[in-house]
């Protein structure tokens, strides 16, 4: 028993130790972050001053003495790289390499910890050297769904993508083609080339989660070729891709989806019936204004308040259309009324609902 | 028999009682400790590295393009003098597409009139759906300034149902509950969106990190500058709330067992939200309730979902500066604890709701429904079983020892997750005043909290209901020097 009295006493004084320790350590690392980051100010506006002599030419060289300089001038290089173009960004880049960034990024992205990994990935999109966009393509089958976007976003910056299938089967098996931001590198190819993501649809057994993708990604196309495609996949068997392809069709702005989006007002999905009120209305589609109200009468209060904005946006016709309607005892008549008071047309007594 | 005999009879039957019951208290303190232990472990290992939160343009570049809107949604009741500082706050996000919905609940002060006059609040006719319940709204304004202000009157029936409302009116997929006295950080809803980006089928809920504001600088509803509050108690809560936010919080939604998303700042999808009815107005832990029920109705159904907690610091409360204002609020999150703990009882040990009734809840258990209860009755029979001689003084000290050391090891273990991965306070005075504050809060603190909450164990078994005054001093407004 004294023995296991012992071993308390022991570890009491053990722990106490290791915090005592710990709180000194927090200290002593805060007063020399504390000068450092004094001294490093300094720096950071000398090396500055050297960087833009030698964007300008006035410098051939920038004298960098210390290994903190090199560090210094590589951030604020990084930095600038992203704000200037052509000549300046060449000689920054030449700068970098001169310091060896290049080496240095290619090593962490392959044994870096997350974050190194993920800046390495995004500061390579400075080089397109066959040895860098394989490291970066390496990158994509990343465990981390951060350094695989950062990868993905510095090779579409270089134009050194792999195909949108090949990218699309890689996310997958990774388990973030779901993902924001995967969407939005998506987004980001279908304004360079719509048809890269709308065949995409066409590999055998594409799943509900690609498909999804690409009705999102579609939307930022600016090629009205997309209707095409987009047409066909606000009819798909999924809920979620049928309301992504209408809200592309908003987003894209172009009449020519009319048909679709009259067809999904009738969608047993309430969700499509509302994105597809907010697409007529988000295109101006006054022709479809009838139908929008008789939309008001939706089930859905989604689907009413949809519509009405929807009309709120086509203008004249829309506006003048729910102003009649306000004049009615029911249901869509209030929708009506509040939706107008809300944009300034209308003034209610006594509102809520 | 002689009463002495009788009495000598007894004692070794006292004796043996005496040992189980003090064996019993040393078993729940050494496991609360090694909870504790284990979830600093899971933290560290969680936390990201200083240098991924300071590059706020990659953040923006990154992540607003895809960002989904957000309905911020702010109870306020009977808080004229923090409310247009706080709703500047939220107005001046850093955010592409939210809106904020301040819900007057029926204040009897000046909140709705300083509203009007500080934000050109009239009227408006703005439609909702009206999918939970809650007490009625009077009227909804629109500010004539902010475009994405919204401010909605309704009758008095406190947060809960002030938040109801508040979804209700809300047009956002995510809602964001936060506190009308809260300060957030101008890139709290881009920190806090983020497990909804990585994961938008999947993640409900997302908790962040709490500060407390006391001490800190404050101009035009933001934190300025950040410093330590040098008076003694809202230190204290200082050391409290980095401990909670960065090792238990942290630890248990790397878990993914994270039951308690603070009603100060947590983002939730709206349709999860409204799935499960809402908030529960008749808890005054609405907060852990929800959270609770929400965790229950994805289980039950088979639905695959997540709930998770930022580490960034998205929020800054001012904490209660008098001792009666803190035990008001330590007895009332005990009684909301223990409300949602016996409501949800079902969970507990019950396989059927995976790692989170197994781990989740009997973290529960051993921290708020059994901890204040061994503790304080450690405190009383330890000297009674010492006079009366049947406790061994040198295991009794040894283990209060033990238990004081670990207190401070794992705050300890805290201050320097919060060094290496955050970095808020920037001067070195600060951490020596956390320090102190480490040490100082085991006497005397954290038995006054646990009493705090023994009185709220008896509340809650007297069916308690209502909150209690909070007084506040308001916040530091002095301009903050040029650094």
């Amino acid at each position: 028993m004294h023995g296991f009295l012992t071993m308390i006493w022991w570890s009491s004084l053990a722990l106490a130790v290791s915090a005592f320790s710990t709180f000194m350590i927090l200290v002593l690392r805060r007063w020399l972050y504390a000068r450092r980051l004094a001294r490093t100010a300094q720096l950071r506006k000398a090396v500055l001053e050297k960087l833009f002599g030698y964007m300008d030419e006035q410098l051939t060289d920038v004298p960098l003495p210390g290994r903190r300089e090199v560090t210094l001038a590589r951030e604020a290089a990084i930095d600038l790289c992203h704000l200037v173009r052509g000549h300046e960004r060449t000689r920054l880049t030449q700068l970098l390499d001169k310091v060896g960034f290049r080496e240095d990024s290619l090593r962490d992205i392959r044994r870096g910890n997350v974050e190194d990994r993920r800046t390495a990935a995004m500061a390579l999109q400075l080089y397109d050297d066959e040895e860098t966009v394989k490291a970066l393509r390496h990158a994509l089958g990343d465990r981390n769904v951060d350094v695989c976007i950062a990868a993905a976003d510095s090779l579409f910056v270089i134009d050194r993508l792999p195909p949108a299938d090949v990218l699309a089967e890689q996310f997958e098996a990774q388990g973030v083609l779901h993902a924001w931001d995967v969407r939005k590198l998506f987004r980001d190819i279908a304004r360079r080339d719509q048809h890269a993501v709308s065949r995409l649809v066409l590999i055998r057994g594409v799943s509900d989660t690609l498909r999804r993708v690409v009705a999102d990604a579609l939307g930022d196309a600016g090629d009205y070729a997309a209707i095409e495609t987009l047409n066909s996949l606000a009819k798909d068997s999924c809920i979620d891709v049928r309301v992504a392809a209408l809200d592309s069709f908003g987003r894209l702005g172009h009449p020519g989806a009319q048909k679709a989006i009259a067809y999904a007002f009738t969608d047993p999905a309430w969700q499509v019936r509302a994105e597809a009120a907010k697409a007529a209305g988000a295109i101006g589609l006054d022709i479809l204004a009838g139908t929008m109200i008789a939309l008001m009468n939706d089930d859905s209060w989604w689907v009413r308040f949809h519509a009405a904005q929807g009309l709120v946006k086509l203008g004249g016709k829309g506006i003048h259309a729910l102003k009649q309607l306000a004049e009615f005892d029911s249901q869509a008549a209030r929708m009506a009324a509040l939706v107008l008071d809300e944009y300034g047309y209308h003034v209610l007594a006594g509102l809520g609902e | 028999m002689t009463t002495g005999n009788w009495i000598q009879s007894l004692l070794p039957w006292v004796h043996f009682f005496a040992t189980w019951l003090v064996g019993i208290i040393i078993v729940i303190g050494v496991a609360q400790n090694l909870v504790a232990f284990v979830q600093l472990l899971v933290a560290s290992r969680s936390m990201p590295r200083q240098d991924e939160f300071d590059d706020s343009e990659m953040r923006w570049h990154q992540r607003a393009p895809t960002a989904p809107p957000i309905s911020l949604v702010a109870p306020a009741h009977n808080e004229a003098g923090t409310v247009v500082e706080s709703t500047r706050s939220m107005l001046e996000l850093n955010y592409p597409h939210y809106e904020v919905v301040v819900v007057n609940d029926g204040s009897t002060d000046e909140t709705l009139s300083i509203l009007q006059r500080e934000f050109a609040l009239r009227p408006s006719g703005r439609p909702f759906e009206a999918v939970v319940q809650h007490k009625p709204i009077r009227q909804i304004y629109q500010s004539g300034i902010y475009d994405n202000l919204i401010v909605v009157d309704k009758e008095n029936g406190g947060k809960a149902d002030a938040l109801n409302a508040g979804i209700n009116v809300s047009r956002s997929p995510l809602f964001c509950a936060v506190d009308a006295d809260s300060m957030l950080e101008s890139e709290a809803l881009l920190y806090a969106v983020y497990p909804f980006l990585i994961e938008p089928d999947k993640v409900i809920a997302v908790g962040g990190t709490i500060r407390a504001a006391n001490g800190c600088r404050v101009r035009g509803g933001k934190v300025v500058e950040v410093r330590v509050p040098e008076r003694l108690l809202p230190l204290l809560q200082t050391v409290e709330y980095i401990r909670a936010f960065l090792i238990a919080r942290m630890a248990m939604s790397r878990m993914g067992v994270l039951t308690l998303i603070s009603g100060a700042f947590g983002i939730f999808s709206r349709n999860a939200a409204i799935a499960v009815g809402g908030y529960d107005t008749d808890t005054v832990g609405e907060d852990y309730e929800l959270v609770l029920r929400m965790h229950r109705y994805h289980i039950e159904r088979g639905i695959e979902y997540e709930v998770r907690s930022v580490a960034e610091p998205v929020c800054w409360t001012e904490v209660p500066e008098r001792l009666a204002s803190l035990a008001s609020q330590r007895r009332r999150w005990q009684r909301g604890g223990l409300e949602t703990f016996f409501r949800h009882r079902r969970m507990f040990l019950n396989p059927a709701y995976g790692a989170l009734g197994m781990i989740g809840m009997s973290f529960s258990f051993l921290v708020d429904v059994l901890g204040p209860l061994a503790e304080v009755l450690g405190y009383i029979l330890v000297p009674v079983f010492y006079f009366s001689g049947v406790l061994d003084v040198r295991y009794a000290l040894a283990f209060v020892a033990l238990t004081f050391v670990f207190g401070v090891f794992i705050s300890a273990g805290s201050l320097a997750l919060e060094e290496v991965s955050l970095h808020r306070h920037p001067r070195v005075r600060d951490l020596w005043l956390l320090g102190l504050g480490i040490l100082v809060e085991n006497f005397g603190y954290r038995q006054l909290n646990n009493l705090w909450r023994i009185q709220g164990w008896w509340e809650f078994l007297r069916r308690k209901k209502g909150w209690g005054k909070m007084v506040r001093r308001g916040f530091d407004t002095t301009p903050a020097p040029r650094s």
